[in-house]
């Protein structure tokens, strides 16, 4: 057997061998639903919606200046109780 | 190379037209790759889908040197080495199980495809060669790789994909003269 493995006769009988063909219906569904996402992912963001923004930052500002408003405890309630009686 | 680097920077840029040459290129010679490397159409469908749905969610990433042909078949090629993990198939030994059986008295669609009778011995060979010995000279002899290309792709040294590729031929060889011995026995053609 030769060294260069591209005097065997094989390798020209490989190169022969015929194409075996995908299914078309399905090859083109894919090439469609691929091409579609290449291009999606390669679309830049869409510059965010400045209104939306400000809406946005207005709300996490009011949540921050609001007081925490917890549960009374059963003291408070208590205290509050006697502050009426009285 | 030049034509790949200006259709990476096409890819990169989202551009359908670039992967529709790409896909039309290449399409029908990874189904082909796909198909004889794991004997099953619906195995090389399946592989080949996952193959473009990988290729497209990281062509924004590749890099402008990339040399499309090798990347492709890289993917494809990982992708079936994945599926004979996750089946625990066993790569190296995937010819003693007849996925798609090939006897001589019954010819495969691959072999009724084959035309002459040399390309239909070598369609038997190949198809009774473990996985790795049929993607080397299925790379080589069927893509026109060259061994350090065939390397890139199946992840090894050049030096070793040598010496795959020297025990492939070898192994093919043997098929071949096994199945020419089967042949005169069968129908005595060298028979006196």
């Amino acid at each position: 057997m030769s060294d260069d493995y591209r005097d065997d006769p094989w390798v020209d009988a490989i190169a022969a061998l015929p194409l075996i063909r995908p299914d078309d219906d399905r090859a083109e569904a894919v090439r469609r639903r691929c091409r579609a996402m290449l291009q999606k992912r390669a679309a830049p963001a869409p510059a965010p919606d400045k209104a939306a923004v400000r809406v946005s930052e207005w709300r996490s500002r009011e949540r921050q200046l609001q007081p925490r408003l917890r549960p009374p405890s059963r003291f408070s309630i208590r205290i509050a109780l006697r502050t009426r009686q009285s | 190379m030049d034509g790949d680097s200006d259709l990476v920077a096409r890819l990169k840029a989202g551009d359908g037209d670039a992967f529709d040459s790409l896909y039309a290129t290449f399409n029908p010679r990874l189904f082909n790759f796909l198909a004889r490397l794991s004997r099953r159409r619906d195995v090389a469908e399946e592989l080949l889908e996952e193959t473009w749905l990988r290729v497209v969610a990281h062509a924004p990433r590749l890099r402008d040197d990339t040399r499309l042909a090798p990347w492709l078949f890289t993917i494809a090629r990982n992708l079936f080495a994945s599926y004979c993990r996750s089946r625990h198939l066993d790569y190296d030994a995937q010819a003693g199980i007849h996925l798609w059986p090939v006897p001589i008295s019954s010819p495969s669609p691959f072999e009724a495809a084959a035309a002459g009778q040399l390309q239909q011995r070598v369609e038997v060979a190949l198809s009774k060669l473990p996985g790795p010995d049929r993607e080397v000279l299925l790379l080589v002899g069927l893509e026109g790789m060259t061994p350090s290309e065939a390397a890139v792709v199946c992840g090894v040294t050049p030096e070793a994909m040598r010496q795959r590729l020297s025990r492939a031929r070898v192994r093919l060889a043997e098929q071949l003269e096994f199945s020419a011995g089967l042949r005169v026995a069968r129908f005595g053609e060298a028979l006196p």
